[in-house]
């Protein structure tokens, strides 16, 4: 009977500083600092604890042509600590990381193989004289790779498990940028027995059967976007007789993004609020070094009026002086008070007064997206281009959401909520 | 909210004033010039909203009759009696008591007045005549709302306020001035910039780095290759000079015994036994000699019988009958030879056809395919296939440079190009022009600032010159002086008719006369009252027009310092602008698209900055990819020409050897191996013939006997094969028959025999003892006794010269050993010039010395540059910059993203608001032409704002519009602005706000009808509000009390 394990992991981004967090306190920095590194060296002590023949890195291992050092030279640690240990490693390119660009490797350690972006080529796998497996690969010739490379994938004759290995976007997932976009019947119809795929950051199964298509998502959250909360690591896949046999997810993040509700209606004081969020947080912090928290609350408690932005500042000062001693260290990068503005605009779009009328503007405005780009290029927009990009139509809306919320909270002479 | 007393402790002239219990309604205080009615509305709105300042920072109106300066206050409210206090006692003070007897703070007061600011309640609710002409123009933002957007907000809260708030919290964020959050983010973002920038550039240079670690790796090992080498050249000429005596005396014996005969074998005690072989010798021949004759002479005797008898060929051909069966085999193996030996020959042939044309069994045989010459041939192979591998990697070598240093080139040409082309600014000229942009800002802002206040100051001269222009018209409406004259006249004619009709007794007319003298009297001192009254007054007038004029001069002096400020401050503009390429008075929106180009510029200098450093680099680099290039190809050739010349030996070898000139080394080896299967074939059929030769040599020995035998029978000279068996045959049956004369033959055959034995013997002993001589003069290799004597002495010098050379030979291995490089000692011997050895050396100390100091110099700078690498390589600097960096950009894109949450709200109210200045026409307006009306008698029927929204309009009963106020006279602009200041403080109480309205003599310029309306309007406004009236003038209390219907007249 022939058994044996592979790992698969993706979109390692390694050395990538973390975006949105804001600034954070020396200790939290430094463990931000090394969370992808540390969360390859688990990789690297999972593929050996669990006896895996193979390693496949699905392409990001960087986030561009300017790789750091530190991380290049972490990054031949580890392989070489693999390679001892017997386990083969093939791993391809991705949009964030072209070929070239390796200055601390000269040479890849053997056993170590880098699939090249002219062909799809393949790779057998072997162990203990056993012949394994055969992976298919290519890399990413350039960063805005558009064509559908999952049609260059061939079964060979070869026999053993087909691997099939490449960073694409499938389905087209509009959270990730288009490239090499490919669908599920490409997939399919190559024949193969196992999809390791990169790109999409959010961990997906999409077929559990033959072939089996896996996105592990990324090795370690990279900032506080929805596609990068929660749980983050790599699938061990154990294999009997050439068919996969089962996919586990391990997390290995070192540092985890957590996002969690509250509602606060029924919340006794303060403290039990911020108990309350405390016990989100632990329900989801799992065993990591740092976690990143960010709240939304909502609710009917503490009243409408002692709510608001200075109230949010005060309760993450208070939750983060709380987090200091707790473990493991959890840093608050925001707490956000949502509340249902729609009655009060009702209420206010009925009066005659200048708020009801700022409304009716806006709205035209919003109408009109011409008339509204105008007016925001007119009120801020041509500043600070330098250092901040344009905003997006999304967050156009959302900019005059709260703007107009501002403006007729004062105009009204009632304290924002 | 009303007044209902207060009490001053000490403030400009009152000390210990007090008032109580103020009643709703108009309250009129009456009292004469310089009675304090100013003062008192100073400490009234001191009261309110803090007491002002005078020079210097002292407080105004000092207490000047005594008493602690300040008061207190009892104001109602809504929800009750409210008591302020302030005082500077002990430094400002302020206190407030709540209707429930607690202390307030300064938010209670504000919400007892509404939350209305000290500017709008000084324009609107306590203003004296001076300030009734504030609102001739509507720049006050807040009367300017308050009139057009009375309904904009309530509760205190106005749009303008709303927009300074969200201005203040966006300059909070972003300041001109540079101390706004973002100004601060970005100022940090720059300076980590920096730390960024160098961190990433020491990262980039990490591949340099790393290449001149592997660079200097190598040169190292090069250089202690070379020193090792030098220093065993150095130990080599060292031991070479040692030696070189001995290897002197090796090299002379060694050409002696190359002189020599190669004589290194003779055998021991020859001589001697040359000795014993010659006489054994001498013997032997001398006892062979003697039985030579014998047999002879018995020889004779046998042939004679022979012939006699026929039987001398009878036992000849008995032996070639009994040899016969003998003769059939050879005849037999000689037929079955000849087949073998042609299939021999058949497989010579193929084998010769396989090695190709020119190949005979000579060229076969004479061709070394020994084992030897096979493993010659594999050491070719191995050699050529190691000088092909050399050449192949120092090939390959060369293409890597070679693009290493492509690669560069065309990145050093890139970047040079995109720097060529790149039109960077001057970083200097960019400062400048950024120095320049911040004074044109700042002088911008300035500019406005003055011209501003150079309008207000055109506003304050006119009208100061209106004022005084008033005051100079006025002029004293006195008696003529020649009526008083008259009526004194009167008088006395009067006084002297009462006399002279009293002397007269004429009483009637005496009492009419004094009548009229008593009227005219009364009438000259009412004239005389009238002219004195007038005159006070033209003196007052004079002394006012002089302050107006004071007043009128400083004003023009202010006006004109602030347009010369505005004119100075413009030229630097223009100067500024200039210099940035802008008009000479540039807008805003133009000065921000500069600002951008000029960061743009600056960023680009920064950059250009980061290129040029970067090409240089990359000019360092190409350098030494030039270098590598060079040495690359100087090993490349070299491996080819070892190449080439190991081929060329290789063809010569081969030529040598007789082989195929084509033939490669593998090639080669195999081509011997068939030569050796040729030669085997080939020897094989040697074989065969050699044996068929033999048969053949026995065969036809054999037939020669037996036709030599037979000689004697006639025909049998050319028989061969079985007829010549037969006839064999056929004699010995014949001559067996003769048996007699046979054995008489026999007998002397025996003894000729018999001698011939011993003949035989001493031959053979003659033999042995020649055979004993000759291996003696064999065994020392000469072919005489002279060549044995000869030879015997080369011999033994040759043995000297052997002895010598071989304890030469180990003293010198004691020396040097053995292995190569005693084999290159022995060559460096072998060229015999030890004064070139001993220049040698002193040259080869020099090179190890410099050897030694250039391996010092690579070893130290290596373990810099590694040292550089291991620091890069275990830096965390740039990660923890990055994230420093990520960090502060997230903290600037918040702020950014409140900042134009900020904005945006900022527009919206904005543009709401001026959309509803322009559409709406304000309630205010058709207050104050309501109350206008009445006080005009109906003569002016509405109040407008004029098409900008700035300015007011009135319309009279004809539907004619008038510019207010220049198409209005002074008192009925008075009037209309009173109006409208009654129409906002009614607009207040509608929505709540109920304040008191106090005016300090407002009605002076107004005709006695006018006043008379207007104390009307006073008194019916009264019923809503609180209404503080100062005034001097008895008339004007009068009226307020009567058609004002004033609940109260205090006189002060």
């Amino acid at each position: 009977m022939n058994r044996f394990t592979f790992v698969h992991a993706a979109d390692l981004h390694l050395d990538t500083p973390f975006e949105g967090v804001g600034r954070v306190p020396p200790a939290v920095a430094e463990v931000l600092r090394d969370a992808s590194l540390d969360a390859w060296d688990a990789l690297v002590r999972l593929t050996i604890e669990r006896g895996a023949a193979l390693l496949l890195l699905a392409g990001d291992l960087y986030d561009g042509e300017e790789r750091g050092v530190r991380a290049q030279v972490r990054f031949r640690h580890g392989l070489e600590t693999l390679v001892a240990h017997g386990v083969q490693v093939c791993m391809v390119h991705g949009n964030h990381d072209p070929l070239e660009g390796w200055s601390a490797i000269d040479v890849w350690p053997p056993g170590v193989f880098l699939f090249g972006s002219s062909d799809v080529t393949c790779v057998p796998i072997v162990r203990d004289g056993k012949h394994l497996a055969m992976v298919h690969g290519i890399s990413f010739a350039r960063r805005d790779c558009t064509e559908n490379l999952a049609r260059r994938f061939e079964r060979g004759p070869e026999p053993g498990l087909h691997i099939a290995l490449l960073h694409c976007n499938l389905a087209n997932d509009p959270a990730h940028p288009p490239y090499a976009p490919c669908t599920i019947e490409d997939l399919r119809g190559a024949n193969m027995d196992y999809w390791a795929l990169g790109h999409i950051h959010r961990r997906t199964v999409l077929s559990a059967g033959t072939p089996a298509i896996v996105y592990p998502g990324n090795l370690q959250g990279r900032s506080l976007a929805a596609s990068e909360w929660g749980e983050k690591g790599a699938v061990v896949v154990d294999v009997e007789d050439a068919v996969v046999q089962q996919v586990t997810f391990v997390p290995l993040d070192q540092v985890r993004i957590v996002s969690v509700d509250l509602d606060v209606s029924g919340t006794a004081d303060r403290a039990a609020l911020l108990r309350g969020l405390m016990e989100l947080v632990d329900s989801q912090a799992g065993n990591v070094r740092l976690v990143l928290a960010e709240a939304t609350l909502a609710g009917r408690w503490p009243a409408v009026a002692e709510r608001g932005p200075v109230w949010c500042a005060e309760l993450l000062d208070d939750i983060r002086r709380q987090a200091e001693r707790h473990t493991p260290r959890v840093w608050w990068t925001a707490i956000r008070d949502w509340r249902d503005v729609t009655p009060e605009r009702k209420r206010v779009r009925r009066r005659d007064d200048l708020a009801a009328a700022l409304l009716r503007y806006a709205a035209a405005l919003a109408d009109d997206p011409d008339r509204r780009a105008r007016f925001l290029d007119q009120r801020c927009e041509p500043l600070l281009r330098r250092w901040v990009a344009d905003l997006e139509p999304g967050e156009v809306t959302e900019v005059f959401r709260e703007a107009e919320d501002l403006a007729v909270t004062l105009l009204s002479g009632a304290e924002r909520a | 909210m009303r007044i209902r007393g207060w009490s001053i402790d000490g403030f400009g002239i009152f000390s210990h004033y007090e008032i109580r219990d103020l009643p709703e309604g108009l309250i009129v205080f009456y009292g004469p010039n310089e009675a304090g009615k100013t003062t008192l509305l100073a400490f009234l709105r001191g009261l309110l909203f803090g007491f002002p300042s005078g020079r210097n920072g002292a407080p105004a109106y000092p207490p000047v009759r005594g008493g602690p300066y300040g008061g207190r206050g009892l104001l109602v409210g809504p929800d009750g009696e409210y008591t302020v206090v302030r005082s500077t006692e002990n430094g400002p003070t302020f206190r407030i008591t709540r209707p429930d007897g607690g202390p307030g703070t300064a938010d209670d007061l504000q919400r007892v007045l509404g939350g209305i600011d000290e500017g709008l309640f000084e324009a609107v609710f306590a203003f004296s005549l001076a300030e009734l002409s504030a609102l001739e123009s509507l720049d006050i933002e807040a009367i300017r709302e308050r009139i057009f957007s009375a309904s904009i907000a309530g509760a205190g809260r106005s749009a303008r306020m709303v927009l300074r708030q969200l201005e203040a919290q966006a300059a909070g964020l972003l300041a001109e001035d540079g101390k706004g959050r973002i100004n601060a983010l970005v100022d940090e973002l720059n300076q980590l910039r920096l730390r960024r920038d160098a961190a990433r550039r020491a990262a980039i240079a990490y591949t340099e780095h790393i290449a001149e670690e592997r660079k200097g790796a190598a040169e190292i090992a090069r250089l202690r290759a070379e020193f090792a080498e030098r220093r065993a050249a150095r130990l080599r000429a060292e031991t070479v000079m040692t030696v070189w005596p001995m290897w002197a005396e090796l090299t002379q014996a060694r050409l002696d015994l190359e002189a020599l005969e190669p004589i290194d074998v003779f055998p021991a005690d020859a001589d001697v036994k040359l000795a014993v072989a010659r006489e054994q010798l001498a013997s032997a021949r001398e006892a062979l000699q003697a039985l030579r004759h014998e047999q002879a002479q018995a020889e004779r005797q046998r042939n004679e019988r022979r012939c006699a008898t026929g039987a001398d060929v009878a036992p000849e051909i008995a032996r070639l009958y009994r040899e016969l069966p003998t003769h059939r085999i050879h005849a037999v193996e000689l037929s079955v030879a000849r087949a073998r030996c042609e299939t021999a020959e058949g497989a010579v042939s193929e084998r010769l056809r396989q090695l190709g044309a020119g190949w005979d069994a000579a060229r076969v045989m004479a061709c070394d395919a020994s084992a030897a010459a096979r493993a010659a041939v594999r050491a070719w192979e191995g050699r050529m296939s190691t000088a092909a591998e050399t050449e192949r990697r120092a090939r390959a070598d060369l293409e890597s440079a070679a693009l290493q240093r492509d690669r560069l080139q065309r990145e050093h040409q890139r970047v040079a190009s995109e720097l060529s082309a790149a039109s960077t600014p001057s970083a200097a000229v960019v400062a400048e022009q950024r120095q320049a942009l911040r004074r044109l800002r700042a002088n911008l802002e300035e500019v406005a600032l003055d011209q501003a206040r150079g309008e207000s100051s055109d506003r304050v001269v006119k009208d100061r010159e209106r004022a005084l222009r008033a005051l100079e018209s006025e002029s004293a409406a006195a008696p003529p002086l020649w009526l008083g004259g008259l009526l004194w006249l009167v008088l006395g004619l009067g006084a002297l008719t009462v006399v002279w009709r009293t002397v007269q007794g004429d009483f009637f007319g005496a009492g009419g006369a004094a009548t009229v003298s008593l009227g005219a009297g009364a009438a000259a001192f009412a004239v005389d009252q009238l002219r004195r009254s007038a005159a006070a007054r033209e003196r007052h007038r004079e002394a006012a027009c002089r302050a107006r004029r004071s007043e009128l001069h400083e004003a023009r002096r202010a006006r004109e310092a602030h347009w010369r400020r505005a004119a100075e401050r413009l030229e630097a503009i223009a100067q500024d602008a200039a210099l940035l390429g802008l008009p000479r008075l540039p807008s805003l929106p133009a000065v921000e698209e500069r600002d951008q180009e000029l960061m743009r510029q600056e960023h680009e200098c920064a950059r250009a900055d980061v290129q040029r450093a970067h090409l240089d680099g990359l000019a360092q680099a190409l350098q030494r990819a030039e270098e590598d290039v060079r040495v690359a190809t100087q090993r490349a050739t070299e491996a080819h020409e070892t190449a080439q010349r190991l081929q060329q030996e290789w063809t010569a070898w081969k030529t040598e050897a007789r082989l195929p000139v084509a033939l490669s080394p593998a090639d080669a080896a195999d081509f011997l191996v068939m030569v050796r299967e040729a030669q085997t074939a080939v020897e094989a059929c040697e074989r065969e013939r050699k044996e068929i030769e033999r048969l053949e040599q026995a065969v036809a020995a054999w037939e020669r006997q037996a036709r030599a035998a037979l000689g004697f029978v006639q025909g049998v000279g050319d028989l061969t094969g079985e007829e010549l068996i037969d006839r064999v045959s056929a004699a010995y049956v014949q001559y067996a028959q003769n048996e007699e004369a046979r054995l008489a033959l026999a007998s002397l055959e025996g003894e000729v025999r018999a001698r011939a034995q011993q003949i035989a013997e001493a031959e053979a002993a003659v033999r042995r003892c020649e055979a004993v001589y000759d291996g003696v003069l064999r065994a020392a290799g000469a072919a005489d006794e002279r060549d044995f004597e000869r030879r015997r002495a080369i011999f033994m010098r040759r043995q000297e010269l052997h002895r010598a050379i071989e304890e030469r030979e180990q003293e010198l291995g004691a020396r040097i050993g053995s292995g190569a490089e005693a084999d290159a000692i022995r060559s460096v011997l072998s060229t015999a010039q030890p004064d070139q050895w001993k220049r040698d050396m002193e040259e080869t100390e020099t090179q190890l010395q410099e050897i030694e100091r250039r391996l010092l110099e690579a070893v130290e700078r290596h373990r810099d540059v590694k040292q550089t690498c291991r620091a890069l390589e275990d830096s965390a600097e740039l990660p923890a910059l990055e994230v420093e960096w990520n960090g502060l950009m997230a903290e600037l894109a918040a702020a950014v993203r409140q900042w134009r949450i900020l904005a945006v709200a900022r527009g919206l109210v904005e543009e709401t608001l001026r959309e509803f200045e322009r559409t709406r026409q304000p309630a205010v307006l058709v207050e104050a032409a309501k109350m206008f009306s009445l006080v005009t008698g109906g003569r002016y029927r509405r109040v407008l704002q004029d098409e900008s929204g700035r300015e007011l309009v009135v319309v009279d009963r004809d539907g004619q519009r008038k510019r207010v106020p220049d198409e209005l006279s002074r008192g009925t602009t008075e009037q209309l602005y009173l109006c409208l200041r009654l129409g906002l403080a009614s607009d207040f109480a509608r929505r709540g706000t109920v304040l008191p309205v106090i005016m300090d003599d407002v009605l002076v310029n107004f005709d006695p009808a006018r006043a008379q309306a207007m104390a009307t309007a006073l008194g019916r406004f009264a019923r809503r509000h609180q209404v503080l009236f100062f005034t001097c003038h008895p008339a004007t209390s009068s009226v307020l009390a009567e058609a004002g219907n004033a609940a109260r007249v205090i006189e002060i």
